[in-house]
């Protein structure tokens, strides 16, 4: 096999497949398209595994609270922070007949008063009240306090388990990737943009595309590819790869001698007005120090880098480039519909120049998104017209393989345990 | 046109007949104005909001970014409008993605402050 990476003479790691005990051979296609894979993988993957929900930032402070649907299960649910500070998530569901508690979906509030028929919880799930409470029978207040919903917090990443009891810990649950990720600097965290799309497409089709680079010279000519390709690495070959259990990391190849074109005029104003620095996430120079020589971000420590995708299974990838760090999140709505919202960290900025930057770079974004939307729903209608029963993958697309691989085992394993195995 | 009239800061007026399109209040409204505009109408507001960019920028940068009275901020939101042309000429050589849907469906939940 031909050398990869060794390639362009940075880092000697040819076939990244083979190194991290993958197969070689064409992967199946039918957990892209096929309903009875999808009902199985809501079971057994979303149903059992420890499901990255959000950021301790979306609660800052206690009385916090947002409300998520966590599909592709049915479950809505409230997560909160309590006078003690505690993050925690509950199924908004009323004891009374069930209605929903919280119609908003985020906000500041220590007590929920269900619509319905008025009963009151507290945030930490006690029923305070019930209106006319003595006409019910046997009643027992403390019994009908809301349903908590297994919560963890890790690095201050909002985790939460569906299992009635979870089977692993979720530092089991995370294995290697935990002591690897460990210290990353969430540069800008408490500030997100926030995108939204709803695709034609499964959520694998979907988080496929952001972590291969194999695309981006067909799809994003104009807007990415002279960041990732060079004449080196004409086809933005991967830098590294690692597989944590179900989780994995890749490191994508950036283009040292990018510059500016100088055709891009508005890009070279917005520099000439003389903000320095780090106007993403206004980190200051030794905490942008900090956040780039940790392990996990560029761990190559090589220069022509751009980017690592860190997917934390099964739907979240947690991206870090030069500025800061973004996240994509692939919440699967049926076999051939996801809901994908990006979160760009960028903290609010006083200064226009670091502003017209930022106009830029979501500017950037969300081209590059439109650009990637009709490959994705084009893909998904090329996978279920049923013409093929296996995909061709290259060692750059490592993060697919392992991710296809990875969901065919959660959904044949009987146990938690024997999935992560 | 008269003093009440004017949407914009004094030695601005060329740029009026840009602000009914390009001033939007977020970064959807002002993705929503490449989107929906023709070409060269996108390189006319182009040319004409680069050449006072300079201007613009220095007199925005003498007020508090986060308090613009109305006259600056619709300046402001122009030049943050000029990012999105910019991305029209520039990168992608037309209004819209080649292929991809329209409306996109693309939405921006929260952008950057202010005017996100
Ligand atoms: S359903 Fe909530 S109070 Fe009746
Ligand atoms: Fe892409």
């Amino acid at each position: 096999m031909a050398t990869k990476v060794a390639d362009f003479g940075d880092v000697a790691n040819a076939n990244l497949t083979q190194r991290e005990g993958l197969s070689t051979a064409p992967v199946p296609i039918a957990p892209y398209h096929c309903r009875t894979f999808f009902e199985q993988e809501t079971k057994q993957i979303f149903e059992r595994a420890w499901l990255l929900v959000g950021r301790e930032e979306e609660i800052p402070e206690p009385g916090s609270f947002v409300v998520k649907d966590i599909t592709p299960t049915k479950v809505n649910a409230l997560i909160t922070r309590t006078a003690n500070g505690k993050v925690q998530a509950f199924h908004n569901t009323c004891s009374h007949r069930g209605s929903q508690v919280v119609y908003a979906t985020e906000g500041r509030q220590s007590r929920f008063t269900c619509p319905y028929h008025a009963w009151t919880y507290k945030n930490d799930g006690e029923l305070l009240t019930v209106p006319d409470e003595s006409n019910f029978f046997d009643f027992d207040k403390k019994k009908c306090g809301l349903t908590k919903i297994h919560t963890e917090v890790w690095e201050g990443w909002v985790f939460i388990n569906l299992q009635p009891e979870p089977e692993v810990t979720l530092k089991e649950y995370l294995g290697d990737f935990a002591p690897y990720f460990e210290g990353f600097e969430y540069l800008g965290a408490n500030s997100p943009v926030v995108f939204e799309i709803e695709l034609d497409a499964n959520w694998k089709v979907a988080s496929d595309a952001f972590i291969e680079t194999y695309h981006i010279s067909a799809i994003h000519p104009g807007t990415l590819k002279d960041g990732f390709t060079s004449t080196h690495n004409p086809y933005g070959r991967l830098l590294d790869a690692k597989v944590f259990g179900s989780h994995r990391t890749v490191s994508m190849y950036g283009n040292p001698n990018y510059q500016t074109d100088p055709k891009h005029r508005v890009e070279a104003f917005a520099a000439s007005l003389g903000e320095t620095g780090n106007v993403i996430s206004a980190a200051t120079k030794a905490e942008t120090a900090k956040y780039l020589s940790h392990r996990a971000v560029n761990p190559g420590k090589v220069p022509p880098w751009s980017m690592d995708v860190n997917h934390v299974f099964p739907h979240v990838q947690i991206d870090s480039g030069p500025g800061g760090f973004w996240t994509h999140w692939f919440w699967p709505l049926s076999e051939n519909r996801t809901r994908y919202e990006g979160r760009f960290y960028m903290a609010e900025t006083k200064s226009f120049a670091a502003r017209m930057i930022q106009e830029l770079y979501v500017s950037r974004v969300v081209t590059a998104i439109c650009e990637d939307i009709t490959s994705m729903q084009r893909t998904q209608k090329g996978l279920e017209s049923g013409g093929k029963s296996h995909m061709m993958l290259q060692d750059s697309e490592i993060g697919i393989r392992h991710h296809v691989d990875q969901c065919i085992k959660w959904v044949e394993a009987d146990t938690v345990k024997e999935a992560l195995s | 046109m008269t003093v009440l009239d004017r949407r914009l800061p004094e030695g601005f007026e060329e740029l009026e007949r840009f602000v009914d399109r390009w001033a939007g209040e977020s970064v959807e409204a002002r993705v929503a104005a490449r989107e929906e505009s023709a070409m060269d109408d996108i390189r006319e507001f182009y040319d004409a909001m680069l050449a006072r960019a300079n201007d613009a920028a220095a007199l925005i940068e003498s007020h508090n970014l986060h308090d613009l009275p109305d006259p600056v901020a619709n300046l402001c939101k122009m030049l943050l409008g000029l990012a999105h042309a910019a991305s029209a000429v520039e990168f992608i050589g037309a209004p819209r993605v080649r292929m991809a849907p329209y409306p996109t469906g693309v939405r921006v939940l929260r952008g950057p402050q202010p005017f996100g």
